[in-house]
């Protein structure tokens, strides 16, 4: 029940307080923000790791009679290895046990391990993708936005042209490109240039709402008393403009470009356009272990997993850094 | 050339406007997008004509659609024209580079109409203010909030109220917070936009005491805009009458006055607001009403005379040619008062007649 | 004969921010055939009072309560408006601090609404929006809209001519049973005889026109056919002339004249423009903060305007007209300082500086306590004492200056404190 009694000193009650950052943080609701710290915490511990802990994903696995296998574990019921040992005494396909955690794959090596790695790799090659994104992306919305007439509907239909084309299709000529002309020594660059190139020929989106925006808003009055202030138009357009009202859409689409980023990886590995040995990616485990799918393994299924979340989380991301954000705009 | 520093010679008009001109392209085209047709242009401003002296108030006066905001726009620069010169303080400012328009704009300011929607939403006031101080001033950040506090102090702004939102602020307090942006870049001349009519009774009268003040403290130029002629005279020296995009009296305050303005319209205006301010004994509003005039704003103009379909002279007087046909010229009827008076109509000492050197 | 009345009409509702309490105890009366002129600024619930009035309050969770009578045709039957849970232990709940949410939602209220309401609006109570191009349904062209209002206009005739049984409830309802036919051609020739009415020329044309291709002051005086072609008994009208230039305002002013006159119809006029009430309204009452602070004729409340003299009583206005015997000022500061603000028509080239009312029109989610206006109230600074210590403490007792003007304040200086109420 609501106190009405009136207060005596009313004129400070006039004076409210701002909303702070954790009201906004709280009216998300327990659950999402449970969710995204969790998966957020996660991923980030994988990533860390990689760094710190003295792992090696490269490293095998030598069968021995004395190593324990999780008893209870689902994946290896009654402690038996569940895997397969080969020739050379590696043993493959192992269960969940005391030196590999989540067991091995394929060629015996620890596939927590390589998930760690494989984390750091989509992070890396997903920031590549989201800055160029960022960059190509508001440059050329900003720059559509400047004009007005005639180079105006020029940019409005460059970016819609290049918005429908398919994407996969760019970037598979980007990998002929790429291919042909990055030499053997620097193979380890390709990915990340074929990134570059994702975030390049995805930044229309971008720069057509940026655009859109900068066009609608540069009729409203406090654009044009900026303007009739006697404000540079680069602060007009990156504070006004692109801070205050664009930043939650900025925001949103790059979160949403780091979750494409990661899938568009796995394609293009699964295709063997992408990354190849030594780098370790989720797409390589994938591709490498399809085929224990048909034979019932659990390996791949784990791989999939990891991709698909993170791909989710980072969708799931866009849309409450959407809700976060757009409540500025919601203020007093 | 140094825009910035150029300091007015008080002989000189301040403003000077002639001859303006300007379109606005119709949405509906008919024809692509290389082309374009004389009749998809609307006229807003037709052969303006202006000049406003240091230190005074001219007031212009007009119906809603009749040009008088974008008048105000164009003299700033904030939209393009068509023809035409407008020259502050003897700079043709439609030739000017960005970089010197940019100076020449902290010299001539604009209240927009509308007090919520000039303002960044986004930013505190704090923030809104100090953005306009750190155009002149290049100080510390502690600099910056002193003179930010010094100014709102100045337009009466509660202290209290300095880090709060605008949406969390009243009307006359946004407004408030326009003017002390607008005063911290120290402008000479202002156009200002119905600076009063978004504002509650109460606070319009202490809005419009405080650009009394401020005029006064820093013998600022006013443009003031409005369709409220009550205002326009309180406030204004010179008033200038428009009608769909062109001037159709002009003159001092005194001179146009009930029953001593020479243009049908403007008596009409000055009927109208006498008896809706309760000024007026008669029952109804005796300025010739009924079935037989066109009561609206005409959407297209019309020829001759652009006044002539609503104007009860014309239709006194049997509806004669000359006000159909050709549209009557701006001519200066010489001076009443000592000051000068221009009308534009075929029948202008018709209304109220007065003696030249009255 | 009391066509409306009001009495203790309390609206609040809740909002995160806390209880906004829009209307705090507002008393009404119309009477047939006068205009009531609602006047105060924006913010003050008048707004709200209209929308109270013919349940159109729209955000809950919020409690609207109090007495409110309506009679048809100022006939002795009367319809109460108000909720049917009752009302007097609410008010007293919900001003001593409990708030009893009767419309939790949408669907209570609109219950509520479709039973009492369904056969007055439109029929008996009509209303004037504030601003038009927004209130006319923009899919549908001018000719439909009127041909709604003007077949309600003609059933009710038709139904009158026929004696329906019913005289409590003599109008067809709304879900159509009962419907009468109408002549298409007759329906016509009444529309285009209201656009005429409201002195549109080329009705032909007009009637096909959407409301967004006309200027406002066509879409105003639509709405004033509108209102006027249903054949009400109530008109509330919101702020009818806001937003319009000054010569279409003078015309419709001479308009609802006209009309007034033509069909005698009651008007509740809501405006925050005090010329507008004073050439329409008989009677006034003066809001403020959700609050009704004086009510009287109008030439006792606007008695600065109309006798033509300057709106300030300064050294420099003209001498007082004679026949003039008491030149006590019994209204209330608010309006007096009101009235002072405007600038007169003599008042040229800012020779002389304006009064001002200090302060701004408070947050209505943290009202003064006491009388609201005590913060900027002229009176109370230059004087104190005897029941003047009330004005922060108590809501103010009316004081009756006649038998049609009373005035809610507790400084009697200039009144006949005998005639204060006792509550």
């Amino acid at each position: 029940m609501t106190n009405l009694s009136l207060s005596e000193n009313w004129r400070q009650a006039r004076l409210r307080p701002d909303n702070g950052v954790w009201a906004r943080v709280r009216s998300l609701g327990t659950l999402r923000v449970v969710f995204v710290v969790t998966l957020s915490v996660i991923y980030a511990s994988l990533f860390l790791i990689t760094f710190l802990a003295d792992i090696d994903p490269h490293e095998r696995f030598r069968y021995n009679k004395d190593i324990v296998f999780n008893e209870d574990s689902m994946l290896a019921p009654g402690g038996v290895p569940g895997g397969v040992i080969e020739s050379s005494g590696v043993m493959v396909y192992a269960s969940p046990n005391e030196e590999h955690w989540l067991g091995n794959d394929e060629r015996g090596r620890d596939l927590l391990v390589r998930l760690a790695y494989g984390a750091r790799t989509s992070l890396t090659t997903g920031l590549v993708c989201v800055t160029f994104f960022l960059i190509a992306g508001t440059s050329f919305g900003v720059i559509a936005g400047y004009f007005e007439g005639r180079w105006h509907s020029l940019f409005v239909y460059l970016f819609n042209i290049v918005n429908t084309f398919p994407i996969l299709l760019l970037l598979l000529l980007a990998v002929i490109v790429i291919g042909a002309t990055v030499g053997v020594e620097f193979i380890f660059l390709r990915i990340y240039l074929l990134m570059a190139c994702l975030g390049f020929f995805s930044s229309p989106k971008l720069a057509e709402l940026i655009r859109g925006q900068i066009s609608s808003l540069k009729e409203t009055a406090f654009v044009q008393a900026s303007v009739a202030l006697g404000l540079k138009p680069y602060q007009i357009i990156g504070k006004h403009i692109l801070w205050y009202e664009c930043r939650p859409l900025i925001v949103v689409q790059s979160a949403y470009m780091m979750g494409q980023a990661i899938l568009v990886e796995t394609t293009l590995t699964y295709l063997n356009f992408g990354l190849e040995y030594p780098m370790v990616s989720w797409g390589l485990m994938f591709r490498s272990m399809a085929g224990g799918i048909m034979t019932g393994r659990f390996q791949p299924v784990i791989v999939m997993a990891a991709i698909a979340l993170a791909v989710y989380f980072f969708h799931y991301l866009a849309g409450i850094l959407n809700d976060l954000l757009a409540t500025e705009e919601r203020r007093g | 050339m140094d825009v910035a520093n150029t300091i007015a010679d008080p002989k000189m008009p301040l403003v000077c406007v002639k001859d303006l001109n300007k379109k606005y392209q119709l949405h509906n085209r008919k024809t692509g997008w290389w082309q374009s047709r004389e009749d998809e242009f609307f006229p807003v401003l037709r052969n303006i004509s202006l000049k406003i002296n240091k230190g005074e108030t001219l007031g212009i006066v007009g119906e809603s659609g009749c040009g008088k905001t974008t008048l105000g726009r164009v003299l700033l620069r904030l939209t393009d024209i068509v023809d035409g010169k407008v020259y502050f303080d003897g700079l043709d400012v439609y030739s000017l580079n960005s970089s010197e328009l940019r100076h020449l704009r902290h010299r001539m300011q604009m209240i927009f109409q509308n007090p919520y929607a000039s303002l960044n939403k986004h930013m505190k006031v704090m923030d809104i203010v100090a953005e306009g101080v750190r155009i002149k001033c290049n100080g510390s950040k502690d600099e910056v909030e002193e003179r930010v506090r010094e100014l709102l102090d100045q337009v009466n702004f509660h202290k209290d109220k300095i880090t709060q939102y605008p949406s969390g602020l009243s009307g006359g307090e946004r407004r408030r917070v326009g003017i002390a942006r607008i005063l911290a870049v120290q402008p000479e001349f202002i156009v200002a936009d119905e600076p009063v009519a978004a504002l509650d009774l109460s606070i319009k009268s202490q809005v419009i005491n405080l650009m009394q003040d401020l005029k006064e403290e820093f013998g600022l130029t006013f443009m003031f805009i409005s369709h409220d002629i009550g205002m326009i005279k309180y406030l204004s020296d010179r008033i200038a009458v428009m009608y769909l995009g062109k001037i159709v009296e002009q003159g001092s305050n005194h001179n146009i006055a009930r029953n001593r303005c020479l243009h049908p319209y403007t008596q009409q205006l000055l009927n109208a607001s006498s008896y809706m301010s309760g000024n007026e004994k008669n029952d109804l509003c005796g300025d010739g009403k009924g079935k037989e005039h066109v009561w609206d704003v005409p959407d297209e103009i019309p020829t001759g005379c652009p006044y002539h379909p609503r104007c009860p002279l014309y239709h006194q007087k049997g509806k004669p040619q000359e006000c159909r046909e050709v549209d009557p010229p701006l001519v200066s009827i010489g001076e009443r008062n000592g000051e000068k008076h221009d009308v534009s109509c075929y029948f202008a000492d018709e209304i109220n007649p007065v003696e030249l050197g009255d | 004969m009391e066509l409306l009345s009001i009495k203790g009409l309390c609206t609040y509702i809740e909002t995160p921010r806390g209880l906004v309490r829009c209307v705090d105890g507002v008393d009404l009366t119309i009477h047939k055939g006068e205009t009531l002129g609602l006047v105060g600024e924006s913010g003050c619930g008048k707004t709200m009072t209209a929308r109270s009035i013919i349940g159109m309050v729209d955000t809950f969770p919020g409690v609207v309560a109090g007495d409110m009578w309506f009679s048809p045709n100022g006939s002795g039957t009367r319809v109460e408006l108000s909720s049917s849970i009752k009302k007097s232990v609410h008010i007293e709940r919900a001003q001593s601090g409990q708030i009893f949410s009767i419309a939790k939602s949408m669907e209570v209220w609109n219950n509520h609404n479709r039973d009492v309401y369904k056969d007055l609006r439109g029929r008996r109570i009509a209303m004037i929006f504030q601003d038009p191009q927004t209130s006319l349904n923009p899919y549908w062209t001018v000719g439909e809209q009127l041909g709604e209002a003007v077949r309600i206009g003609l059933e009710s005739e038709v139904r009158v001519e026929a004696e329906q049984p019913n005289a409590m409830d003599p109008r067809p309802s709304f879900n159509g049973e009962g419907r009468i036919k109408l002549d298409k051609e007759k329906v016509e020739e009444e529309i285009r005889l209201w656009l005429e009415k409201v002195h549109i020329d080329s009705p032909g044309r007009v009637i096909d026109y959407y409301p967004h291709e006309l200027s406002g002051g066509m879409c105003q005086r639509i709405m004033i056919a509108i209102a006027l072609a249903s054949k009400p008994d109530l008109i509330i009208a919101d702020e009818p002339t806001t937003g319009l230039d000054v010569t279409i305002q003078a015309h419709i002013v001479d308009l609802f004249l006209e009309l007034k006159k033509e069909t005698k119809a009651t008007v509740l006029l809501i405006s925050h423009d005090m010329g507008l009430i004073g050439r329409l309204a008989d009677r006034i009452a003066v809001m403020y903060c959700g609050r009704v602070i004086e009510v009287g004729p109008k030439n006792e409340i606007l008695k600065s305007i109309h006798n033509n003299e300057c709106a300030s009583p300064s050294p420099t206005s003209q001498k007082e007209p004679e026949g003039r015997t008491s030149n006590v000022d019994s209204r209330h500061p608010y309006t007096v300082a009101l009235l002072r603000t405007l600038p007169g028509v003599d008042d040229l080239g800012g020779k002389r500086r304006l009064p001002i009312i200090e302060e701004e029109v408070p947050d209505p989610l943290s009202a003064p306590p006491g009388c609201s206006f005590h913060p900027r109230c002229h009176v109370l600074k230059e004087n104190s004492g005897g029941l003047l210590q009330n004005c922060n403490r108590e809501i103010p007792r009316r004081v009756h200056i006649n038998a049609e003007h009373w005035v809610s304040c507790w400084d009697t200086s200039n009144k006949d404190s005998s005639q204060m109420d006792k509550l």
